[in-house]
């Protein structure tokens, strides 16, 4: 087991007392954490059978089932049981044993991950002989633990390496502790479900409509983004534990709120939760700290017995989950000093009866990639861990096994201007001379074009065109398309990158994605069609009535009696008939296409570039309608009803899929922020520029290098962090591009990018002039050329091609 | 009845390709070059789907016509002498790239579809994984296994075809990022496969030498990409004209039914012999080997073509005995731009494509049927000795290498020089 570990890592797993590792990226956390946890486990079993009598299982239905899902929306928590250690009489036994291990981490993905990690790794300690004498040579506790009861229960009685390769929850994992592996959110859900009175959860489109219903009546001119902005903010002050009237102070607020609105729409927020006994996301944190401010016996009960509690990404805690923890862990060393708003009882740690050295917390994490401010994250609390902790230890895992040296060195040159932060030094396992490039291109739309270009090379080229030419086959390796990734700082640039991406024919997966069926073009059609198979569907009728157009809200009587009209003679009509009909009908058309676009669609997105979205999206929604009729065709043996209905269970059956398909190979494209815990082989990182990053609203002056105000230059390191996050995540190749012209303005290069080290850059230009680039762009429409074509048109294609080499 | 088929085409949604590969110029171009059914290629793209259900009708089953509205658009550009009942049948050529057992892999392949609701199953699945709406050939990062899952689970009947298995870039057996075998690529799926296509670069001599494909039909299509090109490689059938007959004719590669396939030279294909195209080295697989695989002028890897790539693969040095009958031909355009040192799509050549078309009929029974002498009446004596010359595949060839398709000679430059003094060279017009 210990053979995986480093120095470092070793030295991590196998410390005693509180802990902060300082894990860089690419340096093994998850991997050095699961270790730790594992090895947590294996020690200490004999210590926990002592006051076992009091522990009894959570009822199992047998050894076959896989994990022991709390609740099946929620699948975010896993208890590990153990069915050997209980006889039967004890399952019918339903109290509940409280676990004395946990695991917190931000995202259910890395909790998934850990879980999946964790098992493996007991699964490998139990059933490979050869490690499991390794294990027993490097510490003699792991064989007498092994020997005594963790046992892993092979269901299928497969060969168990093998099936463990393949598919590691097969296995129902049986310890006899308990942990409870989870995300902050998923366990405070588990606590109050436990130790608070009955409510409800509202997720994200909950709480919308929640405020949308206030600010109809309260503020009639809010828009869609007003409301957003509000819910963020309300989640911002719940996160920092401030009250509603202080959060002027801390938080600036958006120009068109005043401090004395939002503090009214909070309240009413507030009330309305109330009312209706519903928790959001962030109340679950809140409620949850409650119940530890004014314990309860039974939460003393579960403080009591909790040993070891370990937090993944520390440095992105916020007030309220560090609230949560410090009390959690009883440390009565510490106090508050961030968050002197709150009236944390201190009773609470006067009734304690355990000593507070019983209980150990390991924190794991990296300030230089804390890039949740924005949400609340803090990342003081990471600085101050060893004085809120006792005799804690820190520790720095510095090898770092993901990227080439040059990726590493210049990501290191980089954070090196950031003040706030920790010291620490990555050493590079993979020494490798590949520069990291610097693009810079005329404006937006060059710029993903030859994003575009270099992935199209990088996969060893799309066509026979482009794979057979002999000068256009350069490079060595070739790649996947899920093994790059693009980066950038706001979602709009993602959009024109995706549009050229997918104009290439590449498979890309926006992150997130909404499928093309989840369009609201299509979503309103189906509307239309299941109030024809469905007459007194009140609810499609009413989403129909919210896109129809201002003349046919004002007849409304017209509108319906053209409905009418279709159901009248829709029996003649198969599904996709029906469909044009009401696209035509109704004004579709005109409603999501305003403006109608003949001609070349690339010569007006070059013009425009400010157009780029608008006439992009219009052609979309056509290109949609038109996928909607191609899919849409297998039920057209059936008319009338009968084929609708079939047509309409059809994309209910869809819409309740998971849409992502982990199988299918695609480009990865997604923000800097979607990027933090990621790696790809190959990265872009565009629109390098000051404004997009660091990023600053118009508000914002440029002159912020110059500035000494905290808070800006807090942003800036942010900024940078953020910056830095992006480069880690590259392992071979990294390419950094920026823009000349961005939304027909002059842009300056990033000044991140001064701060990489110059020798370990190549800097290029996309170089010949954007009439070329526009014209091969079209190639397909203007020249034709066969699969396997005449050798005439060769060589303007190779200069087409050679373009980004 | 005997007709040609050609399956695997694209039309103008696809990347690289003439816009006049539309309907109403495929009916045309069917017709003057006498293939009875073309396959409409692209299904997958909504556009050309949704064009392809407009102006198509039920025909036999499993086949569609061209309406009459449409029709007669065109009409009047085909000369009388070719006019047929021409048919179309729904297919698409997919481009999955992928990674399997560590590697990225690039495999194109057919499927065709008896229906407008099959297809649109297919295009139903294939529009939750990837983008239709790019490309007319869809690249999706997707298994070719699961392709041909997704195939079967929308119908059995469909047909589903490995295209140009020995392509290096993109094929299931291609040097660069193919397979080994079909079972590593399509695994417990592997005995479903419809056929196997040659491609233009090798034939059906070349792929016998490998047992594992001796219970395959090989097929022969011409992956055209302009109207011209239709028919380079085409399957001759003997059997009822519907979906049902022809898609058995191909499965049990019973040559009462399936007559015979049409192919290319196979030299004369683009990745036929080794070489690296810019340093105009060209070897055959003996002398790549000599070479330790690398370009003897600037020492980068040469290009593997297939010839090298089938021998790689091969178990025997002589092909297996059972396999449909096949011929080689050079299109008639190609015939006369070499005879008269004139460009393919000169106007010359043009006209004398035309004359003989329509005093004679559609190219195919020109280059495969009609008696000599007749040739000889409506043309020269000069291109009757010409297609002699194809038809009994006594023509040179330079082997086409990395890309650079292969050149033909119907006639050495002293046959010329002979043939000229004979003053019949220019009696044609
Ligand atoms: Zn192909
Ligand atoms: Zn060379």
């Amino acid at each position: 087991m210990y053979k995986d570990l480093n120095e470092a890592q070793k030295m991590a797993v196998e410390h005693r007392g509180n802990l902060l590792i300082i894990a860089g990226p690419g340096t093994g956390k998850t991997h050095t954490l699961t270790h730790k946890i594992a090895h947590t486990l294996l020690r200490n079993k004999n210590f926990h059978c002592s006051d076992s009598d009091s522990n009894i299982l959570r009822p199992s239905s047998g050894t076959s089932e896989k994990y022991h899902f709390e609740n099946e929306t929620q699948s975010k928590s896993v208890f590990l049981k153990i069915p050997s250690a209980i006889s039967h009489s004890d399952i019918s036994n339903t109290r509940i044993f409280e676990p004395s291990i946990l695991a917190l981490t931000f995202t259910k993905k890395a909790s998934d991950e850990m879980k999946q990690r964790l098992i493996s790794l007991l699964a490998d300690c139990q059933h490979t002989n050869k490690r499991y004498s390794d294990c027993r040579n490097t510490d003699e506790r792991y064989a007498h633990a092994q020997h005594a009861d963790v046992q892993i229960i092979d269901v299928q009685n497969t060969d168990v390496q093998h099936a463990y390769d393949r598919h590691t929850d097969v296995y129902n994992l049986s310890i006899d502790h308990q942990i409870f592996i989870g995300t902050f959110h998923s366990w405070c859900l588990e606590m109050l479900k436990k130790f608070s009175r009955d409510f409800v959860l509202y997720g994200e489109k909950e709480k919308m409509i929640v405020l949308q219903k206030i600010a109809s009546s309260t503020f009639p001119n809010w828009t869609k983004t007003h409301i957003n902005d509000v819910a963020r903010l309300i989640s911002l002050h719940k996160n920092q534990l401030l009250p509603i009237e202080k959060i002027a102070e801390k938080i600036p607020l958006p120009d068109f709120l005043k401090t004395t609105e939002y503090i009214t729409i909070a309240h009413l927020y507030e009330k309305k939760m109330s009312a209706f006994r519903a928790l959001d996301f962030d109340d679950l944190l809140v409620k949850t700290l409650e119940l530890f401010t004014h314990p309860s016996p039974e939460i003393d009960a579960y403080r009591k017995n909790m040993r070891y509690v370990f937090i993944d990404e520390y440095q992105d805690v916020n007030t309220v989950q560090y609230e949560l923890i410090r009390l959690l862990m009883h440390s009565n060393v510490a106090k508050t000093t961030v968050t002197d708003e709150v009236a944390i009882s201190n009773k609470s740690f006067s009734t304690d009866t355990f000593q507070s050295t019983s209980k150990t917390i390991c924190a794991i994490g990296d300030p230089d990639q804390s890039i949740y401010a924005f949400r609340g994250s803090n990342i003081d609390y990471f600085f101050r861990f060893s004085e809120d902790f006792p005799h804690a230890t820190t520790l720095r895992l510095e090898e770092n096994y993901r990227s080439s040296s040059f990726i590493i060195k210049a990501s290191e040159s980089l954070i090196a201007y950031n003040s706030k932060r920790i010291h620490r030094s990555l050493r590079p396992q993979f020494e490798d001379s590949t520069l990291v490039s610097v693009i810079s291109a005329n404006d937006g739309w060059k710029e993903a074009y030859g994003v575009t270009k270099k992935i199209q090379k990088l996969v060893g080229g799309l066509d026979m065109i482009e794979s057979g030419h002999a000068h256009y086959h350069v490079p060595s390796e070739t790649f996947r398309f899920s093994d790059i990734a693009v980066l950038y700082r706001t979602k709009a640039q993602g959009r024109l990158i995706e549009a050229s991406i997918k104009k290439a024919g590449i498979p890309c997966q926006m992150v997130p994605e909404s499928a093309w069926y989840l369009k609201k073009e299509i979503q309103t059609l189906l509307h239309y069609l299941r109030l024809l198979v469905y007459p007194h569907d009140d609810s499609s009728l009413s989403k129909i009535l919210q896109t129809a157009s201002a003349r046919q809200k004002k007849n409304t009587s017209l509108f319906l009696t053209q409905i009418q009209a279709l159901m009248d003679e829709m029996i003649h009509f198969t599904p996709t008939e029906c469909a044009q009909k009401i696209w035509n009908d109704f004004g579709f058309e005109s409603y999501y296409c305003r403006k109608k676009n003949g001609g070349n669609v690339h010569a007006k997105i070059r013009a425009k570039t400010l157009n780029n979205e608008k006439i992009v999206s219009d052609e979309k929604i056509q290109n949609n309608f038109l996928l909607f009729l191609s899919t849409s065709a297998q039920f057209d043996s059936m008319k009338g009803k009968e084929g609708l209905l079939k047509l309409l269970e059809h994309y209910t059956f869809l819409q309740n899929e998971d849409t992502f398909d982990s199988s299918v190979e695609a480009v990865h494209l997604m923000t800097l922020h979607a990027s933090k815990g990621l790696e790809f082989p190959v990265v872009f990182i565009t629109g390098l520029e000051d404004g997009l990053l660091p990023y600053s609203t118009k508000s914002e002056n440029s002159a912020r290098f110059s500035k000494k105000d905290d808070f800006i230059k807090n942003q800036l390191e942010e900024e940078r962090r953020l910056f830095y996050v992006g480069i880690t995540r590259a392992k071979r190749k990294l390419y950094l591009l920026h823009a000349l012209v961005r939304d027909e303005k002059e842009t300056t290069p990033s000044p991140f990018l001064k701060e990489i080290r110059e020798e370990l850059l190549e800097r290029k230009t996309l170089r010949k002039p954007l009439k070329n680039i526009v014209s091969s762009q079209n190639f397909h429409t203007s020249k034709w050329n066969d699969h396997d074509q005449s050798c005439s048109d060769q060589k303007t294609k190779k200069d087409q091609l050679e373009l980004f080499s | 009845m005997i007709f040609t088929a050609d399956f695997h085409i694209h039309s103008h949604y696809s990347r690289a390709t003439s816009k006049f590969m539309d309907a109403n110029n495929l009916y045309k171009w069917g017709q003057l070059k006498g293939i009875r059914i073309i396959g409409t290629g692209d299904f997958t793209h909504p556009k050309w789907f949704s064009e392809l259900r407009e102006k198509l009708e039920p025909a036999e089953s499993g086949l569609f016509r061209l309406k009459k509205a449409y029709a007669k658009e065109i009409e009047h550009e085909i000369p009388e002498s070719c006019r047929s009942d021409f048919r179309f049948m729904l297919t698409v050529e997919i481009s999955n790239i992928y990674s399997k057992n560590g590697r990225v892999r690039k495999v194109h392949n057919v499927i065709c579809a008896p229906s407008f609701e099959i297809a649109s199953k297919i295009n139903s699945e294939l529009s939750k994984i990837g983008n239709l709406q790019a490309d007319g050939r869809p690249i999706l990062g997707l298994d070719s296994k699961r392709l041909f899952q997704i195939t079967l689970d929308a119908s059995t009947d469909c047909m589903f075809i490995p295209a140009h298995i020995w392509t290096p870039y993109f094929a299931v057996f291609g040097s660069k990022s193919g397979f080994d075998s079909l079972e590593e690529c399509f695994e417990d799926l592997t005995p479903f496969i419809t056929a196997l296509e040659t491609g233009l670069s090798s034939d059906p001599p070349m792929n016998r030498t490998l047992s594992a494909l001796d219970d395959f039909t090989l097929v022969s299509n011409s992956d055209a990409h302009s109207p011209q090109k239709l028919g380079r490689e085409v399957n001759r059938f003997d059997t009822e004209l519907s979906y049902f007959s022809i898609r058995d004719a191909v499965k049990n590669g019973d040559p009462k039914h399936f007559l015979e396939t049409v192919e290319f030279f196979p030299e004369e294909g683009k990745y036929h012999y080794d070489g690296h195209s810019t340093c105009e080295v060209r070897f055959s697989p003996e002398e790549t080997k000599k070479h330790n695989g690398l370009c003897p002028k600037c020492g980068h890897p040469l290009t593997i073509g297939v010839l090298n790539r089938v021998a790689s693969l091969a178990d025997r040095s002589e092909p297996g005995k059972k396999s449909i009958p096949y011929r080689y031909l050079i299109p008639l355009p190609e015939i006369l731009s070499d005879i008269y040192s004139k460009g393919v799509s000169s106007k010359y050549v043009n006209g004398l494509y035309f004359s003989m078309l329509e005093k004679l009929g559609n190219e195919f029974s020109i280059l495969l049927d009609i008696p000599l002498e007749t040739i000889e009446k409506a043309s020269s004596s000069y291109v009757a000795r010409a297609i002699q010359k194809v038809r009994e595949g006594k023509v040179r060839i330079a082997p086409g290498y990395d890309g650079e398709f292969g050149t033909i000679e119907v006639f050495t430059e002293k046959e010329k020089s002979d043939l000229q003094t004979q003053k019949t060279l220019f009696s044609f017009f």
